[in-house]
């Protein structure tokens, strides 16, 4: 008895179309070993591309199907989070081709494993039970614990991956066991259920929600979880850390926020999450800011600087449950589209100038860069300014709109506390900036040599695409807002 | 009369699975630890049993008692600890505090694990006709859990790939002709 419809799988073809796509490229592989790695490029843009116009199309039609005995609900917020993850995929493939070539690992496995994860990540945020869930938050994790030692040779990069699959398994230890708590409390694992388990066994009830919060601030990077983030951006090849950096950071958030709120809801009794989610959020912030003021490496502070952006997230989800408004979380959802934007960006240009033998990752390294190629300086300096949050780039609107919601939430010490790491964080960023813009190799000693060894279409669109992006949403916010908030709102039609 | 046995027999077993794991964390000796760890495995499996879940006993037993802690003696001995590399237990705080948190979790924990056990209603025959069979396991699987089993399937084949790119000694294929080249020459002359 296999009931599965047609109705069922096409609901579920923005996932299905990644892995489909997936399988196809090893296939290829396996029978035209010559010919497949730039196949599997196209291919791989080709499935990322018909998943995200499907997602967008659906999410604007207001699609919303429960399918496979309610394993998993493809509702606007579901289609949201696809497009944004696929979004933020595609500009992740773009910039990988050129690096790995010059690395000699350019290989077909390499799209494979990619496609994989980001069918974890579409039905991380569409679950709607627990084993769905945990099998979703797995598929997006494992690949990407490879993916990242995928330099084999470089020592730095199996020791980033060794690391981050020793924390992420230990992590989904508590999530399992958060999971298999949560199932005694409610007797059922279905997310709608689950709150009614804080009234019959409070003492499981709680044990579960804590960890099962742990397991995912473990994958979001919030301190005191965050050991891995820097570790396994620095180590991970650059193409990978942006994919790490954007959809690999914005997936979990799919999944959390639909547990929080539709699942343990926001009852004073049952909310008892928010309080721990507040102290998180600030020394998330704090922490993630502090440590990125003393390095020195672009890669390993774009990793506390992720760390530091989890906190602002969190404050919008703050606001959104204090609110439970529809426009509150939508301004997350833009966030984390403005987000994956300028992340892709500042990646981008390390991966334009690593050569062969030497990644371009110090700050020093892009010193003088604006006198030799001054296009490339403005992109980044582009991106740095988003990242910290200034007017009019989609940065500032970003910070903004999450701000002003958390304000009207009355979380007034909060914003305070976000806004002045938003000033800390500009000494960092303005760094990179200074040594483009402001010093040369008189300065530091070692002339940099800026070329681009092994031309890329692909990583060049990219770039310009994300700086446009920056530039262009950050004024032009409504659509994408309108979008959003369609999203959030058919979340909220499901939370109590 | 007839509940005895099976009362007997759940006792002890839980006391065994329980002692096996706790032996697993307090010994130093990894063999021994593994060893543990099947006495806790297996004596799980009982319980399987017990509960009627044939099914899922064997699976236990299959799996867990026979691939997984082989693959983990396997692992335990190419590494070949002595004494001195294995250390000696010491106190830290971090274990202090681990244990800690593990005694106030299970004494949250505990009032609450009768509650999340469904009382049997009045009458209660015990399991239906069928229960715990394979048959029953795969109608589950492939009925109400159709979409998490397909997806633990792409699940473990990304495994498998990432341990095969991880591990494997080539990287650039050789310059054969493959299948499709092979066929493509047909059309070329």
């Amino acid at each position: 008895m296999i009931s599965i419809t047609a109705a069922d799988l096409s609901g579920i073809s923005p996932a299905l179309h990644l892995a489909v796509a997936g399988i196809a490229i090893m296939l290829l592989d396996a029978l035209w070993p010559m010919r497949s790695k730039l196949l599997s490029v196209w291919i791989t843009l080709a499935a990322l591309g018909c998943s995200l116009t499907t997602s967008l199309h659906r999410l604007t039609a207001g699609v919303d199907v429960t399918l496979f005995n309610g394993a998993v609900r493809m509702d606007g917020y579901a289609h949201a989070f696809s497009a944004i993850i696929c979004l933020a995929s595609t500009l992740a493939v773009l910039s990988a081709p050129k690096y790995l070539r010059l690395r000699g690992v350019h290989l077909a496995e390499y799209y494979a494993l990619l496609l994989f994860s980001v069918c974890g990540m579409v039905l991380f945020a569409a679950a709607e039970e627990l084993i769905m869930l945990f099998l979703a938050l797995e598929t997006l994790s494992i690949p990407v614990y490879c993916l990242v030692g995928f330099t084999r040779t470089n020592v730095y990069s199996t020791e980033a991956s060794m690391k981050y699959f020793v924390i992420g398994a230990f992590a989904t230890g508590f999530l399992v066991y958060g999971i298999a708590l949560l199932y005694g409390a409610a007797g059922s694992g279905y997310l709608v259920d689950l709150r009614a388990g804080a009234a019959r066994a409070p003492g499981l009830f709680y044990a579960g929600m804590t960890l099962l919060l742990v397991g995912f601030l473990f994958k979001i990077g919030a301190v005191p979880f965050n050991m891995w983030t820097p570790d396994a951006y620095e180590g991970a090849p650059t193409p990978v850390t942006t994919f790490m950096a954007e959809a690999v950071k914005a997936a979990p958030f799919g999944g959390m926020i639909k547990v929080l709120f539709v699942g343990f809801g926001f009852d004073a009794a049952v909310g008892l999450w928010q309080p721990a989610l507040v102290v998180i959020a600030v020394l998330t912030m704090t922490v993630g800011n502090l440590t990125a003021l003393v390095q020195t490496d672009v890669k390993r502070m774009m990793g506390y600087s992720s760390i530091a952006h989890s906190g602002y997230i969190l404050v919008g989800i703050l606001a959104a449950s204090k609110l439970q408004s529809a426009d509150a979380l939508a301004a997350v959802l833009y966030y984390l589209f403005v987000y994956v934007l300028m992340n892709a960006g500042a990646f981008g240009i390390l991966i334009l100038f690593s050569h062969k033998d030497k990644d371009t990752n110090a700050v020093e390294d892009l010193t003088g860069l604006a006198r030799e190629r001054p296009w490339a300086a403005a992109l980044m300096a582009v991106y740095m300014l988003s990242l910290t949050g200034l007017p009019p780039l989609a940065g500032f609107f970003g910070k903004f709109y999450i701000f002003s919601y958390a304000v009207k939430a009355g979380y007034v010490p909060l914003v305070i506390i976000a806004i002045l790491n938003s000033v800390v964080s500009a000494y960092y960023y303005l760094k990179v900036i200074v040594a483009m813009y402001f010093r040369g190799p008189e300065d530091t000693g070692r002339a940099a040599v800026f070329h681009y060894e092994g031309y890329s279409v692909f990583l060049l669109a990219m770039l310009w695409f994300t700086a446009w992006g920056i530039l262009y949403y950050g004024i032009h916010s409504e659509p994408q807002l309108a979008l959003a908030r369609l999203a959030a709102s058919s979340l909220f039609a499901t939370a109590p | 009369m007839s509940h005895l046995l099976p009362d007997i027999l759940f006792y002890v077993f839980s006391a065994l699975s329980v002692a096996g794991a706790v032996l697993v964390l307090v010994n130093r000796n990894p063999m021994t630890c593994a060893m543990s760890l099947v006495v806790s495995v297996l004596s799980l499996a009982i319980l399987y049993l017990l509960l009627s879940a044939h099914f899922l006993a064997v699976a236990q037993m299959i799996v867990y008692a026979g691939a997984i802690v082989v693959l983990f003696i396997f692992v335990i001995m190419l590494l070949n600890l002595t004494d001195e590399e294995l250390g000696r237990f010491r106190f830290s705080l971090f274990k202090t505090i681990g244990a800690f948190v593990a005694v106030a979790t299970l004494l949250a924990v505990a009032p609450d694990i009768r509650v999340s056990i469904p009382a049997p209603a009045a009458g209660d025959a015990g399991a239906p006709a069928g229960y715990g069979s394979t048959k029953a396991v795969g109608k589950l699987l492939f009925g109400e859990f159709l979409l998490p089993f397909e997806l633990t399937s792409i699940l473990i084949l990304s495994a498998m790939v990432a341990g095969v790119v991880l591990a494997k000694r080539e990287l650039q294929p050789k310059k054969t002709h493959s299948l499709v080249d092979w066929l493509l020459g047909f059309f070329r002359t």
